[in-house]
């Protein structure tokens, strides 16, 4: 199997290197950044992935719009996606779920969590 | 025969200065006298008079304008201090209202900018630990492989125990320190709360604004916040353990 090429998508560099940090330990060594949606839709187009993770609340296009419009690409929507969100809310989670998301995790999260979903989706493959 | 009457100049004489002849013609010249002596009385009565009504007219208007210019003297004296309170409170206003704002976004910025350095420096020095964690294990396992499988003569069963017994240490630290990510997850959720938080500072700026509009509406409120970069952020966003959240969404996706 391939090793997963992992796109990172949120606003916060903070977030990103706390992501970025983890996965490395985790072992998968892969992974680009995006600052937002509409960077990230433009990064799968020119960079190729095979797992994004996502956070929902960012600036220019949010993760919930990002989503759906990278589920609408034919070529991007078997693409796994793992949110990763502050938004705990039940609707939230239900929308999140008719986008296409296939796993969710509450921020503050434990790099176990990140490795059980990640693990979880793979598993679903 | 009638003929028509006429003015010295020629001119013809109007109607009404036609009618005392016509009246003379029913009237006997003695009640007639009466009556135009009676008339001329009346006439220099009036004449009399007028005047003193025409005074006492001007005297009870210029009574009554008199009044009227004292009341407009007191109403705009007090209106003059009326706009010269307000423009007197609308520049301290002014001065507070940019002051305010500036202050906070600045503030607000400033503890972004202190949290967000801080939490990096901090993530280096996790970093080079786990880093360093990680090279010190392998090199003990090899070690601890290399004994284990008799390749390299040591035969001390406590000398192994010890080897086992760092390993293990070694990758209790190493899970210690990727537990700090979670801590440090808090930044991002402290940010989430001051972009609320400058949302809220936004919306004040605009309320203000309009209050300003009012009292002069070429007012610009010196602010830079409506030029910054909405942000996204959740307003429920709160740094507390997600353990029972993420329960209750891991079951939702198990459905």
């Amino acid at each position: 199997m391939a090793p997963l090429k992992i796109l990172l998508v949120d606003d916060s560099p903070t977030m990103r290197r706390i992501l970025s940090t983890t996965l490395k330990h985790l072992g998968y060594e892969d992974i680009g950044q995006a600052k937002n949606g509409r960077e990230a839709l433009s990064k799968l187009h020119t960079d190729g992935y095979s797992f994004v993770i996502t956070d929902w609340n960012m600036p220019e296009m949010d993760g919930l719009t990002f989503v759906k419009m990278m589920k609408g690409e034919s070529e991007f929507s078997s693409i796994p996606i793992l949110m990763v969100t502050t938004r705990s809310q039940q609707e939230d989670v239900l929308e999140a779920m008719r986008a296409g998301v296939n796993n969710y995790i509450v921020k503050p999260f434990t790099p176990q969590t990140l490795k059980q979903k990640i693990d979880a989706i793979l598993g679903q493959k | 025969m009638t003929t028509t009457q006429r003015h010295s100049d020629g001119t013809p004489a109007t109607e009404l200065e036609d009618c005392p002849s016509k009246v003379e013609h029913d009237m006997d010249p003695d009640g007639l006298l009466n009556r135009i002596q009676t008339l001329q009385a009346l006439g220099a009565r009036i004449c009399a008079e007028v005047p003193q009504a025409h005074a006492e007219l001007g005297r009870l208007f210029s009574q009554e304008l008199e009044g009227l210019r004292s009341l407009t003297d007191q109403a705009f004296d007090c209106l003059q201090g009326v706009i010269s309170t307000i423009r007197e409170q609308r520049s301290q206003w002014e001065i507070r209202t940019e002051g305010l704002i500036a202050r906070m976004e600045k503030q607000l910025s400033q503890v972004t900018a202190i949290t967000e350095t801080a939490t990096h420096q901090i993530l280096d020095a996790v970093e080079k630990l786990i880093s360093m964690q990680t090279n010190t294990s392998r090199q003990m396992t090899e070690i601890l492989s290399l004994v284990e499988q008799g390749t390299e003569p040591v035969s001390s069963p406590r000398l192994l125990d010890s080897l086992r017994g760092l390993v293990a240490e070694l990758e209790t630290a190493q899970s210690n320190a990727l537990q700090i990510m979670d801590y440090l997850q808090f930044q991002d959720i402290a940010a989430q709360q001051i972009e609320q938080a400058y949302g809220l500072l936004g919306e004040t700026e605009e309320n203000l604004v309009s209050i300003a509009l009012t009292f002069r509406p070429t007012f610009q409120l010196r602010v830079e916040m409506a030029r910054r970069q909405k942000s996204g952020y959740d307003v429920n966003a709160e740094y507390a353990p997600a353990e029972e959240k993420q329960k209750q969404i891991d079951a939702m996706f198990q459905k």
